[in-house]
């Protein structure tokens, strides 16, 4: 079994990729809402404010989606079918994909 | 990864609706539709679809309508598609008339399937290229092809 996080840096692309997860099958999906430890550093820190208004656009907030899947390819169709939808993943702007091995999963049966 | 083009086997496939009215096609499409095996009994069909709709529209404002119905009296997930040349009030305001129906019926439990299909059918609508596609068809061949072609995008 495996985690599939995707971390989507323009956060109004969250609809666009719950209906990714959605056709993918994906269930037990959670949404976290995070920032960005650049943001972080330079709107909480004032030594860092420096960097507000720097490339990143000022966005504070970020969406990670996180699913388990039984599929180890699941990144990879999460992307294509997200490329569809115009959300590109080799753009670095768009966000990050990542599958990881779950070595234990306690949860009710579906 | 769910095909749509797994659930149009028989092709209920309508170049031309002649209604103008939702209720005019829900019926029209129900026809249709129950010209599969999956849906044995029209009229159950045809109260699942309505009372669908009546929680929310199914026009996704793109000048397309989804009209579903869940239902234990349906036997697998079947869908139709139906073009409309005049374009059908969905009662939307503000929305352009629907010119592209799907219109699929699901068994009850298929919880998963559902949201998946509904997905899968989302996402080729927003895009104008697909929708223009379809609507250029000629015949229900053609129709089916370009499922077939948008299915094969995230195929393998």
């Amino acid at each position: 079994m495996y985690l599939v996080i995707v971390v989507l840096f323009q956060e109004e692309q969250l609809d666009d990729m719950l209906s990714v997860f959605a056709e993918l099958g994906l269930e037990n999906t959670v949404v976290v809402e995070a920032t960005r430890m650049q943001e972080l550093l330079a709107f909480d820190v004032p030594i860092f404010a420096g960097l507000v208004g720097s490339s990143l656009g000022g966005k504070r907030y970020i969406k990670i989606v996180i699913a388990p899947s039984d599929d180890e390819h699941i990144g990879t169709k999460i992307s294509r079918v997200a490329k569809d939808l115009d959300m590109d993943f080799s753009n670095r702007d768009v966000g990050m994909i990542l599958t990881l091995p779950i070595k234990e999963y306690l949860s009710a049966e579906d | 990864m769910v095909e749509l083009t797994s659930f149009m086997k028989e092709k209920l496939i309508c170049l031309d609706l002649k209604s103008t009215t939702k209720a005019g096609v829900f019926d029209e499409m129900s026809d249709i539709i129950s010209q599969s095996d999956a849906v044995p009994d029209r009229d159950i069909f045809l109260a699942a679809l309505k009372a669908r709709e009546a929680v929310m529209t199914t026009s996704l404002g793109d000048g397309v309508g989804i009209p579903h119905a869940r239902s234990d009296s349906i036997k697998k997930l079947v869908i139709a598609v139906g073009l409309s040349r005049q374009g059908i009030d969905f009662g939307t305001k503000g929305d352009p008339p629907v010119r592209i129906v799907f219109m699929f019926g699901i068994p009850a439990k298929e919880t998963k399937l559902y949201i998946q299909v509904l997905a899968k059918i989302s996402r080729f609508a927003r895009k104008k290229a697909n929708r223009d596609r379809l609507l250029a068809a000629k015949t229900e061949d053609e129709v089916y092809a370009i499922f077939d072609e948008f299915d094969s995008l995230t195929r393998g």
